[in-house]
């Protein structure tokens, strides 16, 4: 099996990456405290795992991420393997999301901190809409594209709902929802930082706002690297997830 | 007794705001236990007409009866094989097999039980863990067979179902088929374009012809069910194929002066 990112290329990437900012830093005129260099972002993160700030807001920000996330593919999956069966209804609500899909979660964000209040809530809602419309379209696309074949033979020898769905129309559309529900992780993970900036007082994205407030460079970028470094896992980790179900269906090697 | 009578039967279909006449005037009737194939070249209605049977696509003119009832909908007593095989790929050989008993009520044991013995019968008892894309198209194909037989059905229909196969492939399954359907005693309705294949699986071949598509003759093919491909018998009831298609050339004297 090929694996995507091998640990010798991620090495050598990031190696790269902080080269570029110390050379940045060696040649840039600001002050230590406003730009700092790896070394001291490093000594942030250490400062963080300490005194288990990191490992708190950590643990805040993935609950929230796990609970936007997984509620909204979920949601959207069962919609989307509906709509992408009823046509004509679909006719009616594809205009909506149409309209609804282009704006930006944060958008949304003043109005839900208005009705829920600064917490939890503001950053899971956030998160649940940004994944959402991927996964919803990506699954209705899916279920349209499904071989017409699969249906007459379960036509033909009685297979009628729910085992339709569940038994063949889900494993046949299965390949394309996976393709939404993973690129729908990033942008979910994106948006969850955006979604703790503003209507929370804990989490990763609250950490960077609180940063900046006590004009901590070192901690803020120290952060920002933290939440790319679990983006990245995420990712690595649904990849995985969804070989193992490709594999279990007979699908791809 | 006719167990298929087809009365008839016309199916149009509008396509761009035309009315397109796919299938005129059929009248057919087939009894049971009969093997019977429909041939004809591209456009001449086989498929047309055996989705119409199969209850895919009911006709819209006329009628088609099978043991006195109107066709209107699929059923699992009339089962349909195609040229692609229609294997689910996300599930094993032996699954695949189980699925079309799915419907019926029977414990997960007789299940496995009759798909094994279906399994075993087209001869792929060694591969029934492996997943479709794992086997040839042959063997795919042979999967589908046993698949369509494990549910009992009174007919089998198919269409084109080794089109896709290579010569030698196609020659080994057709005597399989034969075989198979002999012993369980089904009725066939075999669609092809292939006219040796016609000759020599059918009891009676239906010759279509297409631009409406509509059955011009149908040859009864006098022969015993085990054929010899280069029989004088076998080539004579291709020849007569051969004509009502006019693909004969004419015969003529050459003169040597």
């Amino acid at each position: 099996m090929k694996k995507i990112l091998s640990v010798k290329n991620v090495f050598v990437s990031i190696a790269i990456l902080i080269s570029i900012w110390e050379l940045l830093f060696l040649s840039s005129d600001f002050s230590e405290t406003l730009f700092p260099s790896p070394l001291q972002a490093w000594q942030a993160l250490l400062e963080m795992c300490g005194d288990g700030t990191l490992v708190t807001n950590i643990g805040t920000s993935m609950y929230r991420f796990l609970t936007g996330y997984v509620s909204s593919v979920i949601a959207a999956v069962f919609l989307g393997l509906m709509l992408g069966r009823m046509r004509w209804i679909f006719k009616y609500v594809n205009p909506a999301v149409q309209l609804l899909r282009p704006i930006s979660p944060t958008a949304w964000m003043p109005f839900i901190v208005l009705l829920f209040g600064i917490g939890d809530i503001p950053a899971v809602v956030i998160i649940f809409i940004a994944a959402f419309f991927p996964v919803l379209l990506s699954t209705v696309a899916a279920v349209r594209n499904v071989n017409p074949i699969y249906l007459k033979v379960s036509q033909n020898f009685g297979i009628r709902q729910p085992g339709l769905m569940w038994k063949v129309i889900f494993p046949a559309a299965f390949p394309q929802i996976a393709n939404g529900i993973h690129l729908a992780i990033g942008t979910a993970w994106i948006f969850l930082v955006a979604g703790e900036m503003v209507g929370a007082q804990s989490g990763l994205g609250y950490q960077i706002i609180d940063a900046r407030n006590n004009i901590r460079a070192d901690i803020l970028l120290a952060t920002i690297l933290v939440i790319g470094f679990i983006g990245l896992l995420l990712d690595a980790a649904l990849k995985l997830l969804e070989k193992r179900i490709l594999k279990a269906w007979g699908g791809v090697e | 007794m006719a167990y298929i009578e087809i009365k008839n039967a016309g199916k149009t279909f509008v396509q761009g705001g035309k009315e397109f006449t796919a299938l005129e005037e059929v009248n057919l009737t087939i009894n049971k236990g009969e093997f019977i194939c429909l041939l004809g070249p591209s456009g001449c209605g086989k498929s047309t007409l055996l989705n119409a049977m199969a209850g895919f696509a009911p006709v819209n003119y006329g009628s088609i009866q099978i043991a006195g009832e109107e066709v209107s909908d699929p059923s699992v007593k009339h089962v349909t094989i195609f040229q692609n095989y229609g294997l689910l790929p996300w599930r094993t050989v032996q699954k695949n097999v189980e699925f079309g008993l799915e419907a019926k009520r029977l414990s997960k044991a007789e299940r496995k039980e009759t798909a094994e013995k279906y399994i075993e019968l087209v001869g792929l008892s060694e591969f029934s863990r492996s997943y479709p894309r794992q086997l040839s198209g042959g063997m795919q194909q042979r999967v589908a067979i046993a698949r369509a037989l494990a549910v009992d059905p009174e007919i089998v229909f198919m269409d084109e179902p080794f089109g896709a196969l290579d010569a030698i492939t196609r020659m080994k399954l057709q005597d399989d088929i034969l075989e198979l359907c002999r012993r369980e005693e089904k009725t066939i309705i075999f669609v092809t374009h292939d006219i040796e294949e016609a000759v020599y699986l059918a009891d009676r071949v239906v010759v279509m012809t297409p631009n409406p598509g509509k059955v011009k003759s149908v040859v009864e093919v006098p022969l015993h069910h085990y054929r010899d491909r280069t029989s004088g018998d076998f080539l004579y009831v291709r020849d007569k194929i051969f004509e009502l298609f006019n693909l004969k050339a004419d015969t003529y004297i050459e003169y040597n002066i």
